[in-house]
């Protein structure tokens, strides 16, 4: 059974008098446990979908499908509760809280959520050692280098026991080495029966995907 | 980890922004809580005051305002007075009806030596326990002409020590009998002497500034005065409970002017916080934005500012009046300085009620700057804010 179904997505921006279609009739499906990688080049509409199917963003026209429910008929409570417990978001610019500690930032989408799971330090102990930074959990983010940082931030995203990762370009910030060690920690993930969707625009990366949508003007080709 | 913790982290963050916001609500909570606590005592104090010196009313110069009667009280000097023969007609009048008739004469006079004006008091000396029962006096009320009493300042600004003597105008040299202890008020700065030999060195022969009375038959009060006001010309006589009045009406003047600085500092404190918290606000849209893209709701994020405000705000207020207790006695002095008449005894002390009613008012302050920004927070779009 499909996990998340993109049906029809068009999103135009109006900027001035200029329309632009970001995206144009966009649709695809993700099942459990894939790795997807959205390629294309700059502009094409790759950030825009990402944010759709994370609901952060509304399409024009066509709906998104989390667990068969239709997310443009769900209230803004149904979608935070979405964000808070289903995804997981990676972030190009980290976006780590510089006055917490690696542990507190990891912990915030718990706070949020209240901890219906009831996640035990342990698990978190268990991600930052799958992620290599468990001696860095006491740090703040300004001691630790690019790589740690967006390691910090998956951690975050996996926290809650999401069930799919959205990543927007998380090596863009990083070197090819600590990218290419992203890349391999976001494939792991994968073997855990996490699914993720990245957008990249390096073909190397995305090549190690097992499904590559490449959009060009909002368009899949 | 809790919200509280996050905001407390976030203050933590522009430290010396938030600590000269923290400073601006301290201050205007300390003058709060002082002005509140010195206007509650002020009442108390006074009635209780005029109450102890024992006296039913004060006989003064006909046409003097009764603030200047409460003055007098309190060692003010007048230019009128009565004739000393309106001592014996008010004891003729009433006939036997009275306790205490205190007689007392207050005027100033240069001390050349000093390069000063010495204020002199002169009563019967057998009355001060009447008029003045909150005095602690070291050493003795004087018993001859030759011997004074004095204030607290006068002796400690001159080293002067019981026994020692002090010259006043005339050359005479006077021996000081007694030291009152400090009382902070304006008795502090007056030398106290027998009334005839202060008639005699103010030239006023045998004037006197005012007369106290205490009847024998309280309840015949009302009578008594429409009695002396109608057969003894040129007095005017003032109640007890006239000159508090008087006195509350003269200083609410006062009262109302400080109050009304505070409540300018109070407002120009709020909008402080306010922008503190706003300024927060849009210098972390993008982590705001993200938290809410990692799942906070609206509420959440409410939440997260509006505990800003609210502990920018705690932190002042409880400072605040922790800082005017401390300070207490800098402030009362402060306040003397402008009150017309100040009653004696500790005016800003530790009040609970009170302390609680600030605190609250400041948490209350703190919600209502707060709220602007922390609703503006609710606002931002996760998706906008992400974008930058």
């Amino acid at each position: 059974m499909s996990l998340l179904i993109a049906k029809n997505l068009t999103k135009i921006y109006k900027r001035g008098s200029e329309i632009v279609k970001a995206l144009d009739n966009v649709s695809f499906s993700v099942n459990s446990g894939q790795f997807i990688a959205i390629t294309g080049p700059s502009g094409s509409g790759k950030t825009t979908l990402l944010h759709i199917l994370g609901c952060l963003d509304k399409p024009t026209s066509g709906d998104v499908y989390i667990d068969n429910k239709p997310v443009s008929k769900m209230t803004e409570n149904e979608l935070d509760n979405i964000r808070r417990l289903k995804i997981g978001f990676v972030f190009q610019q980290f976006y780590l809280l510089p006055e917490l500690s690696v542990i507190e930032n990891i912990k915030l989408p718990l706070l949020f959520s209240g901890n219906p799971k009831r996640i035990e330090e342990e698990y978190i102990d268990e991600i930052l050692n799958f992620l290599g930074i468990l001696k860095r959990k006491k740090h703040k983010p300004n001691q630790l280098s690019g790589g740690e940082m967006q390691r910090v931030a998956i951690a975050r995203a996996l926290v809650n026991k999401p069930e799919f990762i959205l990543a927007d370009e998380p090596t863009a910030n990083l070197d090819s080495e600590n990218g290419m060690k992203i890349f391999e920690l976001l494939i792991k993930l994968v073997e855990k029966s996490i699914t993720v969707i990245v957008v990249t625009h390096n073909n190397e990366l995305a090549n190690m995907a097992q499904k590559k949508i490449v959009l060009k003007d909002g368009i899949i080709v | 980890m809790t919200f509280i913790e996050i905001s407390l982290k976030n203050l933590y963050r522009h430290k010396i922004r938030n600590f000269l916001t923290l400073l601006g609500i301290l201050t205007s909570v300390a003058v709060l809580y002082a002005i509140l606590s010195f206007n509650k005592s002020f009442i108390s104090n006074l009635n209780e005051e005029l109450n102890k010196t024992g006296v039913h009313f004060m006989v003064v110069p006909a046409g003097c305002p009764h603030e200047v009667a409460s003055l007098v009280l309190h060692g003010a000097v007048i230019p009128k007075f009565l004739q000393p023969e309106i001592k014996n007609k008010l004891s003729e009048k009433l006939d036997g009806n009275y306790d205490v008739l205190s007689p007392m004469l207050v005027f100033q006079i240069p001390n050349k030596e000093k390069q000063r004006i010495d204020l002199i008091y002169g009563l019967e000396m057998d009355n001060i326990k009447h008029l003045k029962p909150w005095w602690k006096i070291n050493g003795k009320i004087p018993q001859t002409n030759n011997e004074i009493l004095l204030g607290y300042e006068i002796a400690d600004h001159d080293k002067i020590k019981i026994g020692d003597k002090y010259k006043i105008k005339n050359g005479k040299d006077y021996i000081v009998a007694g030291i009152i202890e400090r009382t902070s008020s304006k008795d502090d700065a007056f030398i106290y002497m027998p009334l005839s030999e202060a008639q005699i060195i103010s030239g006023q022969n045998m004037g006197i500034t005012a007369i106290g009375v205490k009847l024998k038959k309280s309840e015949s009060l009302n009578e008594t005065i429409d009695k002396l006001s109608r057969e003894i010309p040129g007095i005017q006589i003032v109640t007890i409970n006239q000159i508090l009045t008087s006195i509350s009406t003269l200083a609410s003047s006062a009262r109302v002017l400080s109050l009304s600085v505070v409540a300018i500092a109070i407002l120009i404190s709020t909008i402080g916080i306010l922008n503190v918290i706003l300024m927060t606000v849009f210098e972390r849209t993008q982590e705001i934005g993200m938290m809410r893209a990692i799942g906070a709701s609206k509420t959440n994020i409410f939440r997260i500012i509006i505990e800003e405000s609210i502990i920018l705000s705690t932190a002042g207020g409880f400072l605040g009046i922790l800082f005017a207790l401390l300070l207490s006695k800098v402030i009362e002095k402060f306040i003397k300085s402008f009150m017309p008449y100040v009653p004696q005894g500790d005016l800003v002390i530790f009040d609970p009620v009170l302390g609680f009613l600030c605190f609250g008012f400041t948490i209350l302050l703190g919600i209502i700057a707060g709220l602007y920004p922390a609703f503006r927070a609710t606002k931002i779009s996760p998706i906008e804010a992400i974008r930058g």
